[in-house]
Formats: C-alpha cells, structure tokens, sequence
C-alpha cells in the first residue's frame, strides 16, 4: 500500500468512526485566549517517573505557581477555606540539630517510611525572575527529595526543588501553611522560617490523600548529612529486601528488578560482588510492570551507575532513540551521551549506563539533529563515595 | 473562560485523544468521567494553564481502571469503507498508547503536533517522536511502501 493512500486510510477511518460514535471528535486549534502556552520542561509522562525516581521534578514555567484565585487550598481534609496550619509539635519533639543541613521526613507514624532520598542539582523553581526562562535553560541548584511510602495510599514525594536555603533553621521551624498549586506540582509548603518546599505526587496518576500528605509534612525536620546519609541507607537496605522479579546482567552489573504490591513501589537494585544500590520503581500501579518507567541513580561498589527500565523509546528496533543520558556540567550544560547497555528479559525493557569516572553530572537528554538537548529540569550528581549504599 | 466554553472548545479534542489511546468504549467513558471531574473541580482547574492536559490524565487514569483488554476499534462494513485495509485496525492497537494518540491526532484528525504534544504533556520533539515510531510500526505491519 502506498504511503499516501495509507495516511488517507487512517483520516477516512476516524472520520468514519466520528460518525458512527455520534460525537464531535475533531479537534480545536490553539486556543488564543487561553494566554501563554504551556511550556512543558520535556518530558513525557513515563519520563517523568524516571525523572521523579531521582529526584526531578516535572515542571513548568509558570511565574508563580500558588493558586491565587478561588482555588480549593490543598488541605480540603481539614476542611478550611484557607491556607492550612498544621499542628505544630512541641519544640521538645524535635531535637536540635546543630549540624542542620536540610529537612526531611524523619517523624513519619507508624504506617509510613522513606524509601528515596534523591540528591542532585535541579532548575531553579519559582521565582519571579524565573518566569520568562524555559525550565531547560535555568541555572541549577542543589536539591533533596524523599519519596514517602504509606501502606494505605501511593507515595508522597517531597522535595525543596532546588530553591531551599541551607536549612539552619532553628528546631522549632514547622509547617506554617500547606497551599494548593494543582496539577504536577504538588502543594507548597512553607515553614514558618520562610523555607518552602513543594510536596505531593509530582507526576500523573493517583494522587496521595491531602490527610498522606499532611502526615508527611508534619514528619518534616532539620537534619544533618550524616542523618540524611542513614536515611538513604535504611531506604535502599528495605529495597534490597523485597521479592525479586527479575534479574538481568548488563555491563557487567546485574540488575534486579522487584517487587512492590499495592501501593508499595517495587524496586531497581544493580549489584556487583557484595555492592548493592537501590530506587524504587514507582508508578500507577494499574500501568502494565512493563510499561513502568523507572531509574535507580546509585554507587555500586566505586563506580556510579544509573540503571531502570523503559527508558522512552529504548526499543532499538526501528534505530530510534528519544531520550539517553549524557555527561553534563555542573552548570547543566550538556556534553555528550554516555555508553548505554540495554537489554528484553519478559517483556521489559532493561538499561544500564556506568558512568565514566571522569563525569560528575549527569543529565537526561534528547537527540534533536545533530545536537543534544537537556530533556528535564534535573541534573544527577555523582554519589557521595562516602554513603554506604547497602 | 467557563466550564461550558471549555467543553465547547476542548472537548472534542479530549474526547479524541482518549478514544485514540482506548478505543470508543472505553475512551469515550473516560472522556465524560473526566469532564464530569472538571465540572466538579472547574474553579481549580481554570486557574491552570492548560486544563485539557490535565483533564487528559484524569481521563488516563480512568481508562485505566476500565481497561481489561487492548483497545479495540470498530471495523466498518465494505460499503462505508469500500478499500479499507482491514489490518490497520490491530495494527493501530498495537500500538503504544502515545504512539497511537499521535498517529489518531495527526492523521485521523489532522492536528498540528504542537497540540498533541501540548495534550500529551510532552515536548514537540518528544511527540514527533511518538509519531515517527508508530507510524513506522503501521508501516512495518501493512506493508506500506512508498508511492514513488
């Protein structure tokens, strides 16, 4: 069949269905009177798992993202028709820190756990002067992330985006506000010190109950590095411990798919001899497994490695590649892409890249041409050889 | 912009691109749950940038819970579709889901990419992408061949 007359096939098909259904189904134009357009940092929605998994938010470029008009503010569970103050626990209840070099969730009840600590560079979120400057070109910061684990509801991710100041703030600091922000984004956050953070699912699907949520930031607290360092080791010990799905070698690693059920993510360990790294593998739990996308960013043994699954369009069967990992600078520039190994094992789609020795960022990219594009608003950083990573 | 104009003027699109992801059934069940949420929801939704994007993953995630099976499409008789190639059906099914709201979009509804990609959530590159791939795979499964 010609090309020509496959494509016309293809038009007479879904106009001929149009008519069968008895619904308008074509589409709109741009609307101009919708205002700017949607600025979408790069990612697909599979991609932004991925992104998520270490530590990226998916974002876009609104001049400030809090609801400012008659929106519902996130907090609906406790039923108030304004920005929501939490309860503050007593300052006893959260020792000090001296040493404070971030918050995380560490007061979690019962029923929750850390099972991500993300750390790397992000664009920087928010701001004013941000506003006009697509997500891809901003310069990028420092930034923590955690994903939250509850056993009745899917995780909460929670990150400073990048934005934070050195968290020294006094112990006492606790969630002032939670504010509703919509879509993507999660909700912001803001400590009675000023320090904002955004909290929620920051990618499609079920979102966490607004009680999850208020769980996680009431668990919020100044930690220290070392602190922050245990935090990650627990979490990828408790990883490393769930049901083996699958195992497939690459590069020389062997990378273990496992599993999670429920609303418990699965997980991505890569091991080499007694090295062991580990992500969780989050996502719709109604998406098929393999069609999960999913990254673990870890240190294996002395060599950084970053391994998932369904990255994009991996299938190499049609020569195409939509998204790789490429070497970065520590502004976010992009340099080049980095080896990958991939491999099928039931259905599932496997990729590995050790990064080489000699590159400390590494960034989610996009062939465009003959060029290389920055594919999301993250850069990873090489992993702290010092953190044990179970 | 009221929830009655928007549906005026997204509407349809939504509507196509989740019958395009899920098939008639499905996609158009998904299609009114979403808007039914985007009823409920409309002084929240407004003030975002782009609310048929996010009605689409709302729609997503319904379809989602219905879906038991691949998408399945209608096949039309030999009068209404005389030359109507009878493979292009589980082809289009096999598709992956964004390859095949690509595919739809552009060539059964004629949409600029930049608007697939804007409901998609995705970057014009990313789209194109989708595009390229399943319409290489149509290709690949009926045999398409170049006129020239």
């Amino acid at each position: 069949m010609p090309t020509d007359e496959f494509e016309e096939q293809i038009a007479a098909y879904f106009g001929w269905l149009e008519e069968q259904l008895g619904v308008e189904l074509r589409a709109e134009r741009a609307v101009a009177s919708e205002g700017r357009r949607w600025r979408f940092t790069a990612i697909a929605a599979g991609v932004a798992a991925v992104v998520a998994l270490v530590g990226v938010l998916l974002v876009r470029s609104a001049p400030d993202r809090r609801v400012t008009t008659d929106s519902t503010p996130m907090a609906t569970s406790a039923s108030t028709a304004g920005p929501t103050t939490t309860d503050e626990p007593s300052p006893s209840s959260t020792p000090p820190v001296a040493e404070a070099s971030t918050w995380a969730p560490v007061h979690l009840p019962p029923g929750y756990r850390v099972i991500g600590v993300y750390r790397g560079l992000a664009a920087q979120m928010g701001g004013s002067e941000a506003a006009d400057v697509d997500p891809l070109e901003r310069p990028v910061r420092p930034f923590i992330g955690f994903t939250v684990m509850t056993t009745h509801g899917p995780p909460v991710y929670v990150s400073d985006e990048g934005d934070l100041s050195p968290s020294n703030q006094p112990p006492t600091a606790t969630i002032q506000t939670i504010e509703g922000v919509g879509e993507l984004l999660g909700h912001t956050l803001t400590t009675i010190d000023g320090t904002v953070l955004r909290i929620g699912w920051p990618w499609i699907d079920e979102q966490p109950r607004d009680e999850q949520i208020a769980q996680v930031a009431r668990a919020l607290a100044p930690v220290s590095d070392v602190q922050l360092d245990a935090l990650d080791h627990d979490a990828q010990t408790y990883l490393g411990q769930l049901p083996q799905i699958d195992a497939v070698v690459l590069g020389g690693y062997e990378m273990v798919h496992r599993l999670g059920g429920g609303h418990e993510p699965g997980a991505i360990c890569v091991r080499i001899g007694t090295d062991q790294g580990c992500r969780p593998k989050v996502g719709n739990p109604n998406t098929p497994a393999d069609q999960r996308q999913a990254a673990a960013s870890v240190l294996v043994g002395d060599a950084w490695v970053i391994a998932g699954t369904n990255l994009g369009a991996l299938q190499i069967d049609l020569d195409t590649v939509d998204f790789a990992w490429c070497s970065a600078r520590e502004d976010g520039t992009v340099v080049a892409s980095l080896a990958l190994s991939a491999t099928i094992a039931n259905g599932v789609d496997y990729f590995l890249v050790e990064v080489p020795d000699d590159v400390d960022f590494v960034r989610l990219c996009v062939p465009d041409g003959t060029t290389l594009e920055a594919a999301s608003t993250g850069v990873l950083v090489r992993p702290d050889t010092g953190v044990d990573n179970g | 912009m009221t929830f009655e104009q928007f549906v005026r003027e997204r509407g349809p699109g939504l509507r196509a691109a989740l019958v395009a992801a899920y098939g008639p059934q499905i996609g158009l069940d998904a299609a009114s749950e979403a808007l039914a949420y985007g009823w409920e929801q409309w002084a929240r939704l407004r003030t975002m940038e782009n609310p048929a994007g996010y009605l689409f993953r709302v729609g997503q995630s319904a379809a989602r819970e219905l879906m038991r099976e691949p998408p399945s499409f209608p096949v039309p008789s030999g009068q209404a579709l005389p030359e109507f190639e009878p493979g292009l059906l589980p082809a289009l099914a096999a598709l992956t889901e964004h390859q095949r709201v690509c595919v739809v979009l552009v060539h059964g509804y004629s949409w600029p990419i930049v608007e697939v990609a804007r409901l998609l959530d995705v970057t014009h590159a990313t789209a194109r992408t989708h595009l390229q791939r399943g319409m290489a795979h149509l290709r690949i499964a009926l045999e398409v061949h170049r006129a020239d």
